[in-house]
């Protein structure tokens, strides 16, 4: 704090030379640099531990509000109006001019240390996918094999633990996400979507206004989680899926939080179908589009973090620039869901018994 | 070197619209790693002793006593300590040496304790006027850690309240004040105001011949003191108010009052001088504006400042949310000591009730305060309880006043009613 030529202490009051470091009466340390303002208050007095020391404040951190964009992919992860910091985390990866992974998970905000394994799992499945979907020939009708989703969600599984171990975490309590990916690809005249999920944290493929598919199935009984990934969720099975779609200019691949979904009622500005597009009506796409979205649930309360990743496969701006005819007679998805549960003695569901408080 | 480090309990989450934190400082202060040890610095310890009419009454009995245990408690002061004794009465005259401070060693603890043999007790009774004595003796090294024991057996008849209330006022700051009361003719809340200034402690002395021990266990602590300034300085956001800043372990003393500002939004607290090992427990309450869910906001940065140096303590955080399950969680440690508060309120208010002749209060107010002292596990002040009620269930509180109270077990009772226990002392 300057006054002429005169420093005052910000602790005291005493005043100094301008060329004191520290104030002779208290000791404290007088800021030759001015501190940065409050984005609260205005006040220039953040203190290094990001607190107001005016009114209070915490300032903002990187993590509460994320946009991540890789060529035409665009995701972006908010804090929301309600939560005190961002469990959400996303992912993404452009594999080749046809391929794309998106990745959301959503820590869940009851179980400390939420945060740091919903970044470590969102980053180690996108990347262990992108290598997947990279590496040889697909099987036929998937974008990645259903071994390959499996793969990448016990890596995930397995970098998360790993995580917890090096972290202060409640022992009864331990940190846990949910996670869904999903690995697109453009085949020619069809969009193959490969999704792998554990918890409630969705996929939509949206054409149109009408065509509205959810990829997904929540892994959810009244509001608690029933499968998700942490350490003491190494026994919870993925479940994976396969779909193909027609390529279609209008289509939307959109990988979401339930921050987000909770927000698609027809009673908060209409159900995914419309919003997505009104928005794309205002001429709004890409990264554009995704704000708008979380934008939109913002408005209407943000209750939760809102995490949304998009893929566009048959714009204009795609991944390769090509231009998709508008297919007329649109067949219905194909759609396999293999549901991890079912699979083998070594993956055993126990979704009766086992929950997790998802939405505190 | 001493190293002091402080820790704070709290539940962080507010719900929405609330503007109260409460927060439970626990300031330690252990020996640093740096090499030195115990290198305390000058240190001042003034004894002054009642030798008014009242303490020739028992045929001498109480006089002789306090002799007795002021030269033991001589005995332990430490070579190079600079002390003085000073005789009470409707003024304060010197005992040893003739004028200002002693050196401590063989030579004068031994004229010290033959000075203190040949006090006479006669006169009235002036504390405020040997707290001054007390002040112009500490001011000869202002540096130093400054202790005064004070010993007094009857009430304060030669002053009038508002003098000794002015004269404890100049000593605030210039040392620490232990006061004992002899037997039971002397006013608890006198002393009381004395210690509470001074930052000392004040209790009663049933008997003559309990003088000694305690008078040794004084001096001895005060010899124990590595650290002579301490403070708590407690930063609040702007609009913000500190309801209270009060110490609750090992005893309970508010020190709202005793806050000097540093600037607008930050006060000091003076927490006295500091043994090398030590910890106690601070009770804060700030009431700050009110944030939206989701927010968080610092409540309160807390700093010691130890020997003028200030060093970053801990933060009070408030984070506003609407999920019940976070801000219905009680803190453990909030939550004991604000029944720790509850206690010492119930005694007094029992006391009192009971004073008055209103019986049915005082059972009520001892009931509760039977049940609070069993459950928090303070089973020192069960046991004080127990000589005032008859305790038929502990538990539910339910007690029945006793006819036949001693006179020195209720003013035990009531000097000791704001002694605290640890949080983890919890009974079964």
């Amino acid at each position: 704090m300057t006054n002429g030529d005169t420093l005052t202490c910000p602790s005291c009051g005493q005043l100094s030379p301008t060329s004191a470091t520290w104030c002779e009466a208290c000791g404290h340390e007088l800021a030759s640099e001015p501190k940065p303002e409050c984005v609260t208050c205005g006040e220039p007095a953040i203190e290094d531990d990001g607190y107001c020391h005016s009114c209070g404040h915490r300032q903002p951190v990187p993590r509460d509000y994320v946009e991540m964009v890789d060529g035409p992919i665009s995701a972006v992860s908010d804090r929301g109006q309600r939560h005190h910091h961002n469990e959400d985390a996303v992912a993404v990866a452009r594999v080749d001019h046809d391929t794309a992974v998106l990745v959301v998970c959503d820590g869940v905000s009851s179980t400390p240390g939420s945060a740091e394994i919903s970044a470590v799992a969102a980053t180690t499945t996108a990347e262990s996918l992108a290598a997947a979907a990279a590496g040889g020939m697909p099987p036929e009708h998937m974008a990645v094999s259903g071994d390959a989703l499996e793969a990448a969600v016990d890596a995930a599984q397995l970098e998360a633990s790993t995580a917890s171990h090096d972290m202060t975490i409640d022992e009864l309590n331990p940190p846990s996400t949910t996670l869904v990916a999903a690995v697109a690809r453009r085949h020619s005249a069809t969009v193959q979507v490969s999704v792998v999920w554990l918890g409630d944290s969705r996929v939509y493929w949206i054409d149109g206004e009408d065509v509205v598919e959810q990829l997904t199935v929540d892994h959810e009984i009244e509001g608690a989680l029933t499968r998700w990934v942490g350490v003491d969720a190494s026994h919870h099975s993925p479940q994976v899926a396969h779909y193909e779609f027609p390529l279609s200019p209008e289509a939307d691949l959109i990988v979401c939080s339930d921050g987000m979904w909770r927000y698609f009622a027809p009673e908060l500005g209409g159900p995914a179908g419309e919003l997505v597009n009104r928005l794309k009506g205002d001429g709004l796409g890409g990264l554009d589009l995704v704000r708008a979205m979380v934008d939109h649930a913002n408005e209407h309360g943000g209750h939760d973090n809102i995490s949304v990743v998009h893929w566009a496969p048959g714009s204009s701006d795609g991944i390769a620039g090509t231009t998709v005819e508008a297919e007329s007679d649109r067949p219905a998805a194909i759609g396999t869901i293999d549901d991890g549960a079912d699979d083998g003695p070594t993956r055993e569901s126990t979704e009766s018994e086992e929950t997790k408080e998802s939405h505190p | 070197m001493t190293d002091f480090s402080a820790q704070v309990f709290q539940n962080e989450f507010l719900p929405s619209g609330a503007d109260t934190v409460d927060a439970v400082v626990t300031v330690t202060a252990s020996p640093g790693a740096t090499a030195g040890g115990a290198q305390r610095g000058d240190a001042v310890e003034i004894i002054v002793i009642d030798t008014s009419g009242s303490m020739q009454e028992e045929g001498g009995r109480k006089i002789r006593a306090a002799i007795e245990a002021t030269q033991a408690a001589i005995d332990t002061i430490d070579d190079s300590c600079h002390f003085a004794i000073v005789g009470g009465t409707a003024g304060a005259y010197m005992i040893y040496p003739n004028d200002g401070l002693a050196v401590a060693d063989d030579r004068t603890r031994h004229e010290a304790k033959q000075s203190v043999a040949r006090v006479r007790a006669q006169g009235g009774t002036a504390i405020g006027s040997w707290l001054r004595a007390a002040a112009y003796l500490a001011a000869q090294r202002p540096a130093a850690i400054a202790h005064a024991l004070l010993l007094t057996d009857g009430k304060n008849q030669n002053e009038k309240p508002a003098e000794l209330d002015a004269r404890i006022a100049e000593c605030v700051g210039r040392f620490q004040c232990d006061a004992r009361g002899l037997g039971v003719d002397w006013d608890i809340s006198e002393l009381r105001k004395v210690a509470s200034a001074l930052l000392g402690t004040v209790d009663i002395i049933p008997r003559p011949e309990d003088m000694h021990a305690e008078f040794t266990r004084l001096t001895e602590a005060a010899m124990g003191k590595q650290v002579g300034s301490v403070a708590l300085r407690l930063w609040t956001p702007k609009g913000s108010v500190c309801e209270f800043v009060k110490q609750v372990a090992p005893s309970l003393e508010d020190l709202t009052s005793l806050g000097t500002a540093v600037n607008p939004l930050t006060s000091d607290y003076p927490l006295g001088a500091w043994a090398g090992d030590e910890d106690r427990d601070y009770h804060i309450r700030v009431r700050i504006p009110v944030g939206s869910v989701g927010d968080e906001r610092l409540a309160a940065r807390i700093m010691l400042v130890v020997d003028n140096a200030e060093q970053p303590a801990a933060l009070v955080r408030a984070i506003w949310t609407d999920d019940e399950r976070l801000s219905t969680r009680i803190n453990r440690e909030v939550a004991h000591y604000t029944g720790q508060a509850e206690l010492a309120d119930a005694i007094a208010e029992g006391l009192a009730a009971r004073e008055s002749g209103d019986g049915q209060t005082a059972t009520v107010k001892l009931g509760r305060a039977v049940q609070l002292a069993h459950e928090s596990g303070n089973d020192d002040t069960v046991r004080l309880l127990q000589k005032v009620v008859e305790v038929d269930d502990a538990a539910s509180g339910t007690v029945r006043l006793r006819r036949d109270v001693e006179k020195s077990d209720e003013m035990a009772l009531d000097v000791r009613s704001t002694r605290t226990v640890r949080v983890n002392r919890k009974a079964e």
